[in-house]
Formats: structure tokens, sequence, C-alpha cells
């Protein structure tokens, strides 16, 4: 049985791994953000990248304000939260329920997390160029001669992720299966899609998730043909290459 | 297995049988046996047995069978499992009247991967008997199964649980302090089901006395609080008892089991600690998930009368996941201590197991066989009985906790005072209705030689009363005002304190009153730490001293002095358990000075010197806080936490 949504596959593959507070500066440690929930003005929820301030539960935001020293403080308003949550429950997998949190918390400003470039391109202009309907076959290779490997599939009608998955490549045969192009043609007829493929190398895919220009670095990797298109496009290509010569 | 005994396997590793391709299946299962897995656990997502083309499930069970692995099935729906709606079909939580609420008026839901949902009400009449269709549709399919393949079976056993109860709790309320509002459905539905109940209940004759308009004194606006506690408590009884009714049909001539899951991600307690780790990329609230490990483990719950196996659910697709060896570490073992050494223990996704390494998991199997072999056990050193285990408890509770820690018990079922073989103390949460069925029968407990803490209590019926006058007319009383006033009675062996609330009672009186029983019912407080920061977890040894498991649940070094009430003899608890001959022991004292590592867990073995242990027998503790005595910080009592 495929599940439709994946979490922990889509997990591994495009949420970044959290950045340890060890590896920011002290600079950033001193100014680094509080972020509250509030009850009316009661504090409900205190979370900081750096310290524990869990002791601020409890109280309210007049009496600890002085406390807080440089810190910014990001404040939400309890209700607000639960209608915002209670939203985002009607949307059907957790990664559109989080990405609508995102966009009504607007508190995307914190320096160790953004969006995956991959699912940002999806959801952005990709949309606007690339057909209503099609598939994804990611295939991340690892170690010497590309022995391992995992395979991920996803879907995207309308400019909007539907599915992710791990294929079920068992009807195609071990050696088939290994083949990406047949993987390919095989996806594309089982879900009557166009299906791109994109072989990486698992490690670069790793960094590209915290690279400033992570296209650039693709495009890179591409010309350098460790990285692939199956079939290769040139439309696909020159789109990137667009995309890294803007430094995007 | 049924429940009340031995839980074999406090470590049960999830596979979630649907994620698996079917032809791989016999393949995943031979790896996991080359890994020294034999038995495992999975959950039967609803809609995954509703979509069951192609007999998933019984093919998992027949690959099992084929490989002598034995399984627990847990059949009833929870949270935390790799399924959209955690398993629950769509259209049956698609619509609001099928959906609980909490006492904010707000849908409870839970926050998890693969996607937040509404949690069902069991009060409404379509998710109900949808719900118990298909436990029927899944007994219908055991049932064949052991008719015709009655070898498949013989290694599950069949597992209900307390389902979503527990997290039918506001958030707001949660976030504060974790169970803190009256928990439950306030839904529509819940609410008609409610006002039924409450009629029912109260047309019983204790009620109606001294006149038929007495009823009214119970079933008024201002019992509101009460009677939903106990609505709530006895509706889950009911579900608990039905659910078990459905397996009687046909397959029940299999193991079943009752346990209690809980999973800390998808507490309410939990839920802005979610949103901000979603919005803002925290880091998740570490100290939060330790605190409900503690709060679940404080907590029994009862099915058909006994106790439940209370295990803590390590979700695949929640934070736990993405923590630092060390946290993850941390968390496991202080849920496989609390409650493995109570019958329970730990569910964790396979993947998750083997990412622990190998020593960790070697150490991790080490206490897990002490557990189930019951060579290391958590006493139950003072009960509290509340009316409703997930709603608040009263005042006395927290100063019990404080006092006790891990070895206070909270309960909400009589049966399980009566059969709980060590607690010497019961106190009696001031919000229970006390009829005089319960007097009768909590004084027959106390008469052997226990202490029973009893509210002057406005919910008391009047045959209660009237029983209660009798037991303290044969008795001699002494009438004493400590931290709260309250009449000390002789009954049989045991003894009797009645006490009375004020109404502005201030949190000193409190604890001085807790302290009061504990003295009275010799219950020692025998050890203490400096160090606020750090906790600790005693168990009880089959042979002789106890296990004493110091811990660090912060991301910095504690160094904390251990303060006994006696000179103690303080060694490893690994040698002391793996060598025939005892290990070399610190000489015998009452204070240590140790440093527990970051989110670090030190296993101790403590034995009491000889003619410490005759003494220990009749100790008494009089004990103050560290509060209230700062000057004296040499007494354990004193420096406690």
């Amino acid at each position: 049985m495929e599940l439709t949504y994946d979490w922990n596959s889509f997990r591994s593959i495009f949420v970044p791994a959290h950045v340890a507070p060890a590896k920011l500066s002290e600079k950033a440690k001193a100014h680094a953000p509080i972020y509250l929930v509030l009850d009316q003005g009661m504090i409900l929820h205190a979370t900081s990248e750096v310290e524990d301030v869990s002791h601020l539960v409890g109280q309210t935001l007049e009496s600890v304000k002085s406390s807080l020293h440089a810190h910014a403080v990001v404040q939400y308003d309890q209700a607000q939260v639960d209608r915002w949550m209670s939203e985002a429950s009607a949307l059907p997998h957790y990664f559109e329920q989080t990405e609508f949190l995102k966009s009504k918390a607007k508190a995307e400003k914190w320096s160790g997390y953004r969006k995956h470039f991959l699912l940002e391109a999806i959801d952005g202009w990709w949309a606007k160029i690339l057909p209503s309907a099609y598939g994804i076959f990611l295939r991340l290779e690892s170690g010497e001669g590309a022995h391992s490997f995992q395979d991920f599939f996803l879907v995207v009608r309308g400019g909007r992720l539907v599915s992710f998955h791990k294929p079920d490549l068992s009807y195609m045969g071990p050696d088939r299966c290994k083949q990406a192009s047949e993987v390919v043609k095989y996806l594309s007829r089982k879900h009557l899609l166009p299906v791109q493929g994109v072989l990486a190398n698992q490690t670069e895919w790793d960094a590209w998730l915290f690279s400033p220009a992570p296209w650039k670095e693709v495009a890179a990797s591409l010309r350098a043909n460790r990285t692939r298109f199956v079939p290769f496009r040139w439309s696909i290509a020159t789109l990137m290459a667009t995309r890294a010569f803007f430094k995007v | 297995m049924m429940v009340g005994e031995v839980n074999r396997y406090p470590i049960q590793l999830l596979v979630n049988y649907w994620e698996v391709r079917p032809a791989l299946m016999g393949a995943y299962l031979d790896e996991l046996i080359c890994r020294g897995v034999t038995h495992i656990a999975s959950f039967v997502p609803w809609q995954a047995l509703e979509s069951d083309i192609s007999h998933s499930l019984p093919r998992y069970l027949q690959s099992l069978s084929e490989r002598n692995m034995t399984i627990t099935l847990i059949l009833s729906p929870e949270v935390g499992i790799h399924y959209p709606n955690s398993g629950l079909p769509k259209d049956a939580i698609s619509k609001s009247e099928n959906l609980a609420q909490n006492s904010d008026q707000t849908y409870a839901s839970v926050h998890l991967p693969p996607n937040a949902h509404s949690l069902p009400s069991f009060f409404s009449p379509e998710f109900s008997k949808r719900y118990y269709g298909f436990l029927g549709k899944l007994d219908g399919i055991l049932g064949d199964l052991a008719r015709n393949q009655p070898q498949l079976l013989d290694k599950i056993t069949l597992t209900l649980s307390g389902s979503f109860w527990k997290y039918y709790r506001s958030p707001r309320q949660a976030s504060r302090k974790p169970f803190k509002d009256i928990a439950g459905d306030y839904s529509t539905s819940a609410g008609l089901a409610y006002r039924q109940q409450l009629d029912q209940f109260y047309q019983q004759k204790e009620f109606n006395e001294p006149s038929p308009g007495s009823v009214n004194k119970w079933r008024g606006k201002g019992q509101d609080e009460i009677n939903r506690r106990w609505f709530q408590r006895q509706s889950e009884d009911v579900f608990r008892s039905r659910s078990l009714q459905q397996f009687k049909k046909k397959s029940g001539s299999l193991r079943m089991q009752e346990m209690e899951i809980f999973t800390p991600e998808a507490d309410p307690a939990y839920t802005y600690a979610k949103f901000l780790r979603a919005v803002a990329g925290v880091p998740l609230d570490f100290a939060k998930l330790s605190r409900l490990i503690d709060e679940a483990s404080a907590r029994q719950s009862v099915a058909q009368g006994s106790a439940t196996q209370a295990f803590v659910h390590w979700t695949q697709m929640g934070d736990f996941g993405t923590l630092g060896d060390a946290e993850r570490q941390f968390l496991f073992l202080k849920a496989l201590l609390l409650l493995g050494s109570q019958g329970g223990g730990v569910l964790i996704a396979e993947k998750d197991w083997f990412n622990f390494s190998a020593s960790f998991r070697a150490r991790a199997e080490n206490f897990a066989r002490l557990l189930s072999q019951k060579d290391l056990r958590l006493k139950n050193r003072a009960l509290y009985l509340t009316s409703h285990l997930w709603s608040q408890p009263g005042l006395l509770w927290e100063h019990l906790l404080k006092k006790l820690g891990a070895e206070a018990r909270m309960v909400s079922s009589l049966d399980l005072v009566l059969h709980d073989p060590d607690a010497n103390l019961l106190i009696v949460d001031s919000q229970v209705v006390i009829t005089r069925e319960l007097i009768l029968k909590l004084s027959a407990w106390a008469k052997s030689g226990r202490v029973l803490v009893l509210p002057k209590s406005s919910l008391m019926t009047e045959q209660a009363k009237a029983e209660l006058e009798s037991i303290s007319a044969q008795s001699r009383r002494i009438e004493v005002n400590l931290g709260l006033p309250y009449k000390l009675h002789a009954l049989g062996e045991g003894k009797l304190i009645l006490f009375e609330m004020p109404d502005n009672v201030g949190e000193g009186q409190l604890e001085t009153f807790v302290t009061a029983s504990l003295a009275v019912a010799e219950v020692e407080i025998q050890c203490a730490l400096s160090e606020r920061r750090a906790e600790f977890i005693p168990l009880s040894r089959r042979d002789q001293g106890y296990a004493l498991f110091l811990l660090n649940g912060t991301r910095q070094k504690v160094v904390s002095d251990l303060i006994f009430s006696q000179d103690v003899s303080v060694s490893d608890l690994a040698a002391s358990l793996t060598t025939a001959n005892k290990p070399t022991q610190a000489l015998p004292a009452n204070r240590f000075s140790l440093e527990i590592p970051i989110c670090g867990i030190l296993p101790l073995a403590v034995e009491a010197t000889p003619e410490n242990i005759a003494r220990a027998m009749t100790t008494r503790a009089t004990l103050t806080s560290a509060k209230d005595a700062p000057s004296a910080p040499d007494q354990p009592e004193n420096l406690w936490n």
C-alpha cells in the first residue's frame, strides 16, 4: 500500500535539520528572539533558540519585559493561534498546514529556517511555466558508484504538491528499477503524468539545503554531471541555469 | 495476557505493517529477527482496515506466525500513527457534529504529522455507531482467523486502549500546567449524554435523602464541575468496557490486554510548542516533554477493575526523532524507568530504536529485563483518589507529589486502591462524591494498618455522614491543627484523618498537613537532592535495598548532594547487579556528592546498613520543606524539591 503523504520520507528529504544553538555566534545569541504565546497578556508558552525561558510561563509580559534585555520578543495571541491552527486543520497534510501557519504568523525571519528550494520553486515560479500537472522522481544516491539510493516521488497539480511518497517499484523487478529512465517511464504510465527524473548525490543534496544560492550549486553539479536529469530536457536545464545566473 | 499480568516487554518496537509492501514483508521481518527482535507492536489504523482490499493484516499476521514472532496488536484508535488523520476515516471526522470539544469550546485537535486533525467525539451517535462497527469488522476478521487458522493467533495479544479521552483538554489551560482544566468532551452530543446520565445517577436513593428535594443540591449548576468529572470518568469506563465486549463475540478466545498509551507530542500542553516550532523553527521544548512523562507516570488508569499497562509512545513523525542523541536517550530511558517499573513501558518506532547506539540499546534492554522480571519495581507509597484522572486534581496532590515524587500515584478507581499492595496512605480529593459504600470500603481498607485521609466535604451523602459519625463515635480521637484542622481517629490497626479545608488556605498550610499525614502513615522520605534541577526515581529491588536513578534533564552539568535520612551504602547499580561478589562500596554515610552529566541518568544501588534497616521500621517522617527551613540543609526533608 502506498501512502500518499509519507511524512517520514518527506521530512528526511525536504525539512532542513535544525541548526544547533552552539553554531550561533555570541552576538546572535544575545539578540536571539524569544517567542511567546499570550493569553490576555499572560504568557502561556515561551521558547527561545538559545536558552530555557520556561520560567516565563504564567507571568505577564509586562512584568518580565525588563528582564528580556536585548532579545527581540515575537508574540502571538493565543486566540488567534487557536484560530489559525483550526483553519490549518482543513488542509490535507502537515506540510501545507505548516506553510499556512507560517504565512499567517510571518515569522520566517529566523536565520536558521527556510523553505526548501525545490518546494519553493514548485509553489512559486515553476507553477507559471511548467504543466499544470506533473511528477518529479527524485533519486538520491549515496556511496561510491551509487550502489545505494533512496527514491521519492512527488505529484504536483495546479502548483500544489498533492502527494509525496516512496514509489512502489516492486512490479518492475530488481534490475529494471535500478535504471532511472525505466522508472520514469513506469511512473509516467502509472500516474498518467509527465515525470521528470532528478538523480542527485545525497551529500550534495543535504548541503544544498543550507546553501544561500542552491540553484547555482544545482547548476554547477549538473554541468559536472554529478546531478542528472532523466530524461534530459533543455527547457528545464535552461530554467535552472537562469535561476542560478540571477543567484536566487 | 489479561489485565494485571506481568508485562514481558517494557520496550515494544512499532512496525507500520501497512507501509511494508507484502512482497517485502518476509524479508523485513527476517531482518528484525536477525537484529534480535522477536516481539513487536502494531497499530491497526481504522482507515487502513476499511480499505484493506489486499488483506494485508491477515497476511502480516501470517508472516509473523511463520517466524514465531509475537505481537501486540493495538486495535483502539490512537494518535501519532503514520496514517492520514491518525488512521481515522476522513468522512467520520469531517462533520462538525462528530467532533469533540474541550472546556474552551474549541475543537479538540492533535497536531502531529502526517496531518493535524480534530478528534472525534465518542458521544456522537453517528461516529460511535461507525466506531463500534469498525470494531465489529475487526472482530469478524480475527474471529475468522481464529476459526480457520488458529495457529496464526497464538502469538497475538489484542490490545485496547483509552484512545482519545485524555486529549480532550484545552491547550490554553494545559500550557500553563498539564491537566489544569476539567478535561472532557463538551460537544453538543456529550452535553445531551451528560444530562441523561446526571438524571439517572442521582435517581439513587442515597442522593434523595433526607428529602426528595435534596437531589437538586447534587444536580444543580453549582455542582457542574464535580458532575462533569465523574461523568467523563464513567463515560471512559463504559467506552473501554463496550470496546472489550465487541471482541467477545467472535475473537473472545484471544489474549486481550488494556493499555493506556500516552503520546507526549500530541498532548494539548504541547500544542503551542508545536506551533512555534512550525512557524519559527525553534527547538522543541525538551523540558516540557520530560515533564509530560512525569505527569503520565503519576496517573494510573483502570480498565475492567484492574490497572492498565501505561506506555509512552514516541512517534516516528513527531519531533522526538529530531532531538539530539543525549536528549532522546534521556526521554526514552526516563519513560522506560517510570512506566516500565509499573508494568508498562515504551512504544517506539523500530527505526528510532535502531537509531540509538548499540551500547545504549544494550543498556536499555538490561533495564527492561529487570523491569519485566520485577527485579526493579516502583512502589506506590501513597495514593490520591480523584474523581477524574485527566482533570485538575485538588490542592493536596501537588504537595503529595512534591514530597514523594515518583512514589505518589493518582488513581480514579476505588478498585485500584483496594488492590494496591504497597500504599500505606490514601488521600481522598475534596471533589470526590463520598457515598456510604465508599466510606465502608475505605474504612475496611484502612483498618489493616493504613491511613485514610478524608475531607469533611459537602459532597458527602447523608448516609455517608451517618456512617462516618458511627465510625468516629466508636474510636478515640485527637483534634489537631497542623496545617489544616483535622481529627485523628484510630481505625482498627489503621487511622482515619478527617480534615477540613478552609476557604483561603495557604500553600504552607497544605504542605504542613501533607507532611503530617505522611508522618502518621509512617511514610518515610528516604532521600533528597540538594539541587532542584536534578530528580530521581527510586525503584525497589527484589533482593534487597533499592535502585536510585538520578536524572539531569537539563542541558547543563549538575552537581548535587544526595542526602539520606540514615547512613546507607551506595554503589554502581550495574556493578551491583552483574558481579557475583559485592562491588566495593563507599563507606556508609548519609550524604554523597555526585555530578550528573547533561541529560544523564546515573543508576545507583543503595543499601541501608543493618542497624538502620531495623531503625527504619520505626522511623517516622517529620519533614519540612527546603523553602521553610533553609537553615538546616543537612536533613533530606529540608532539601526536598
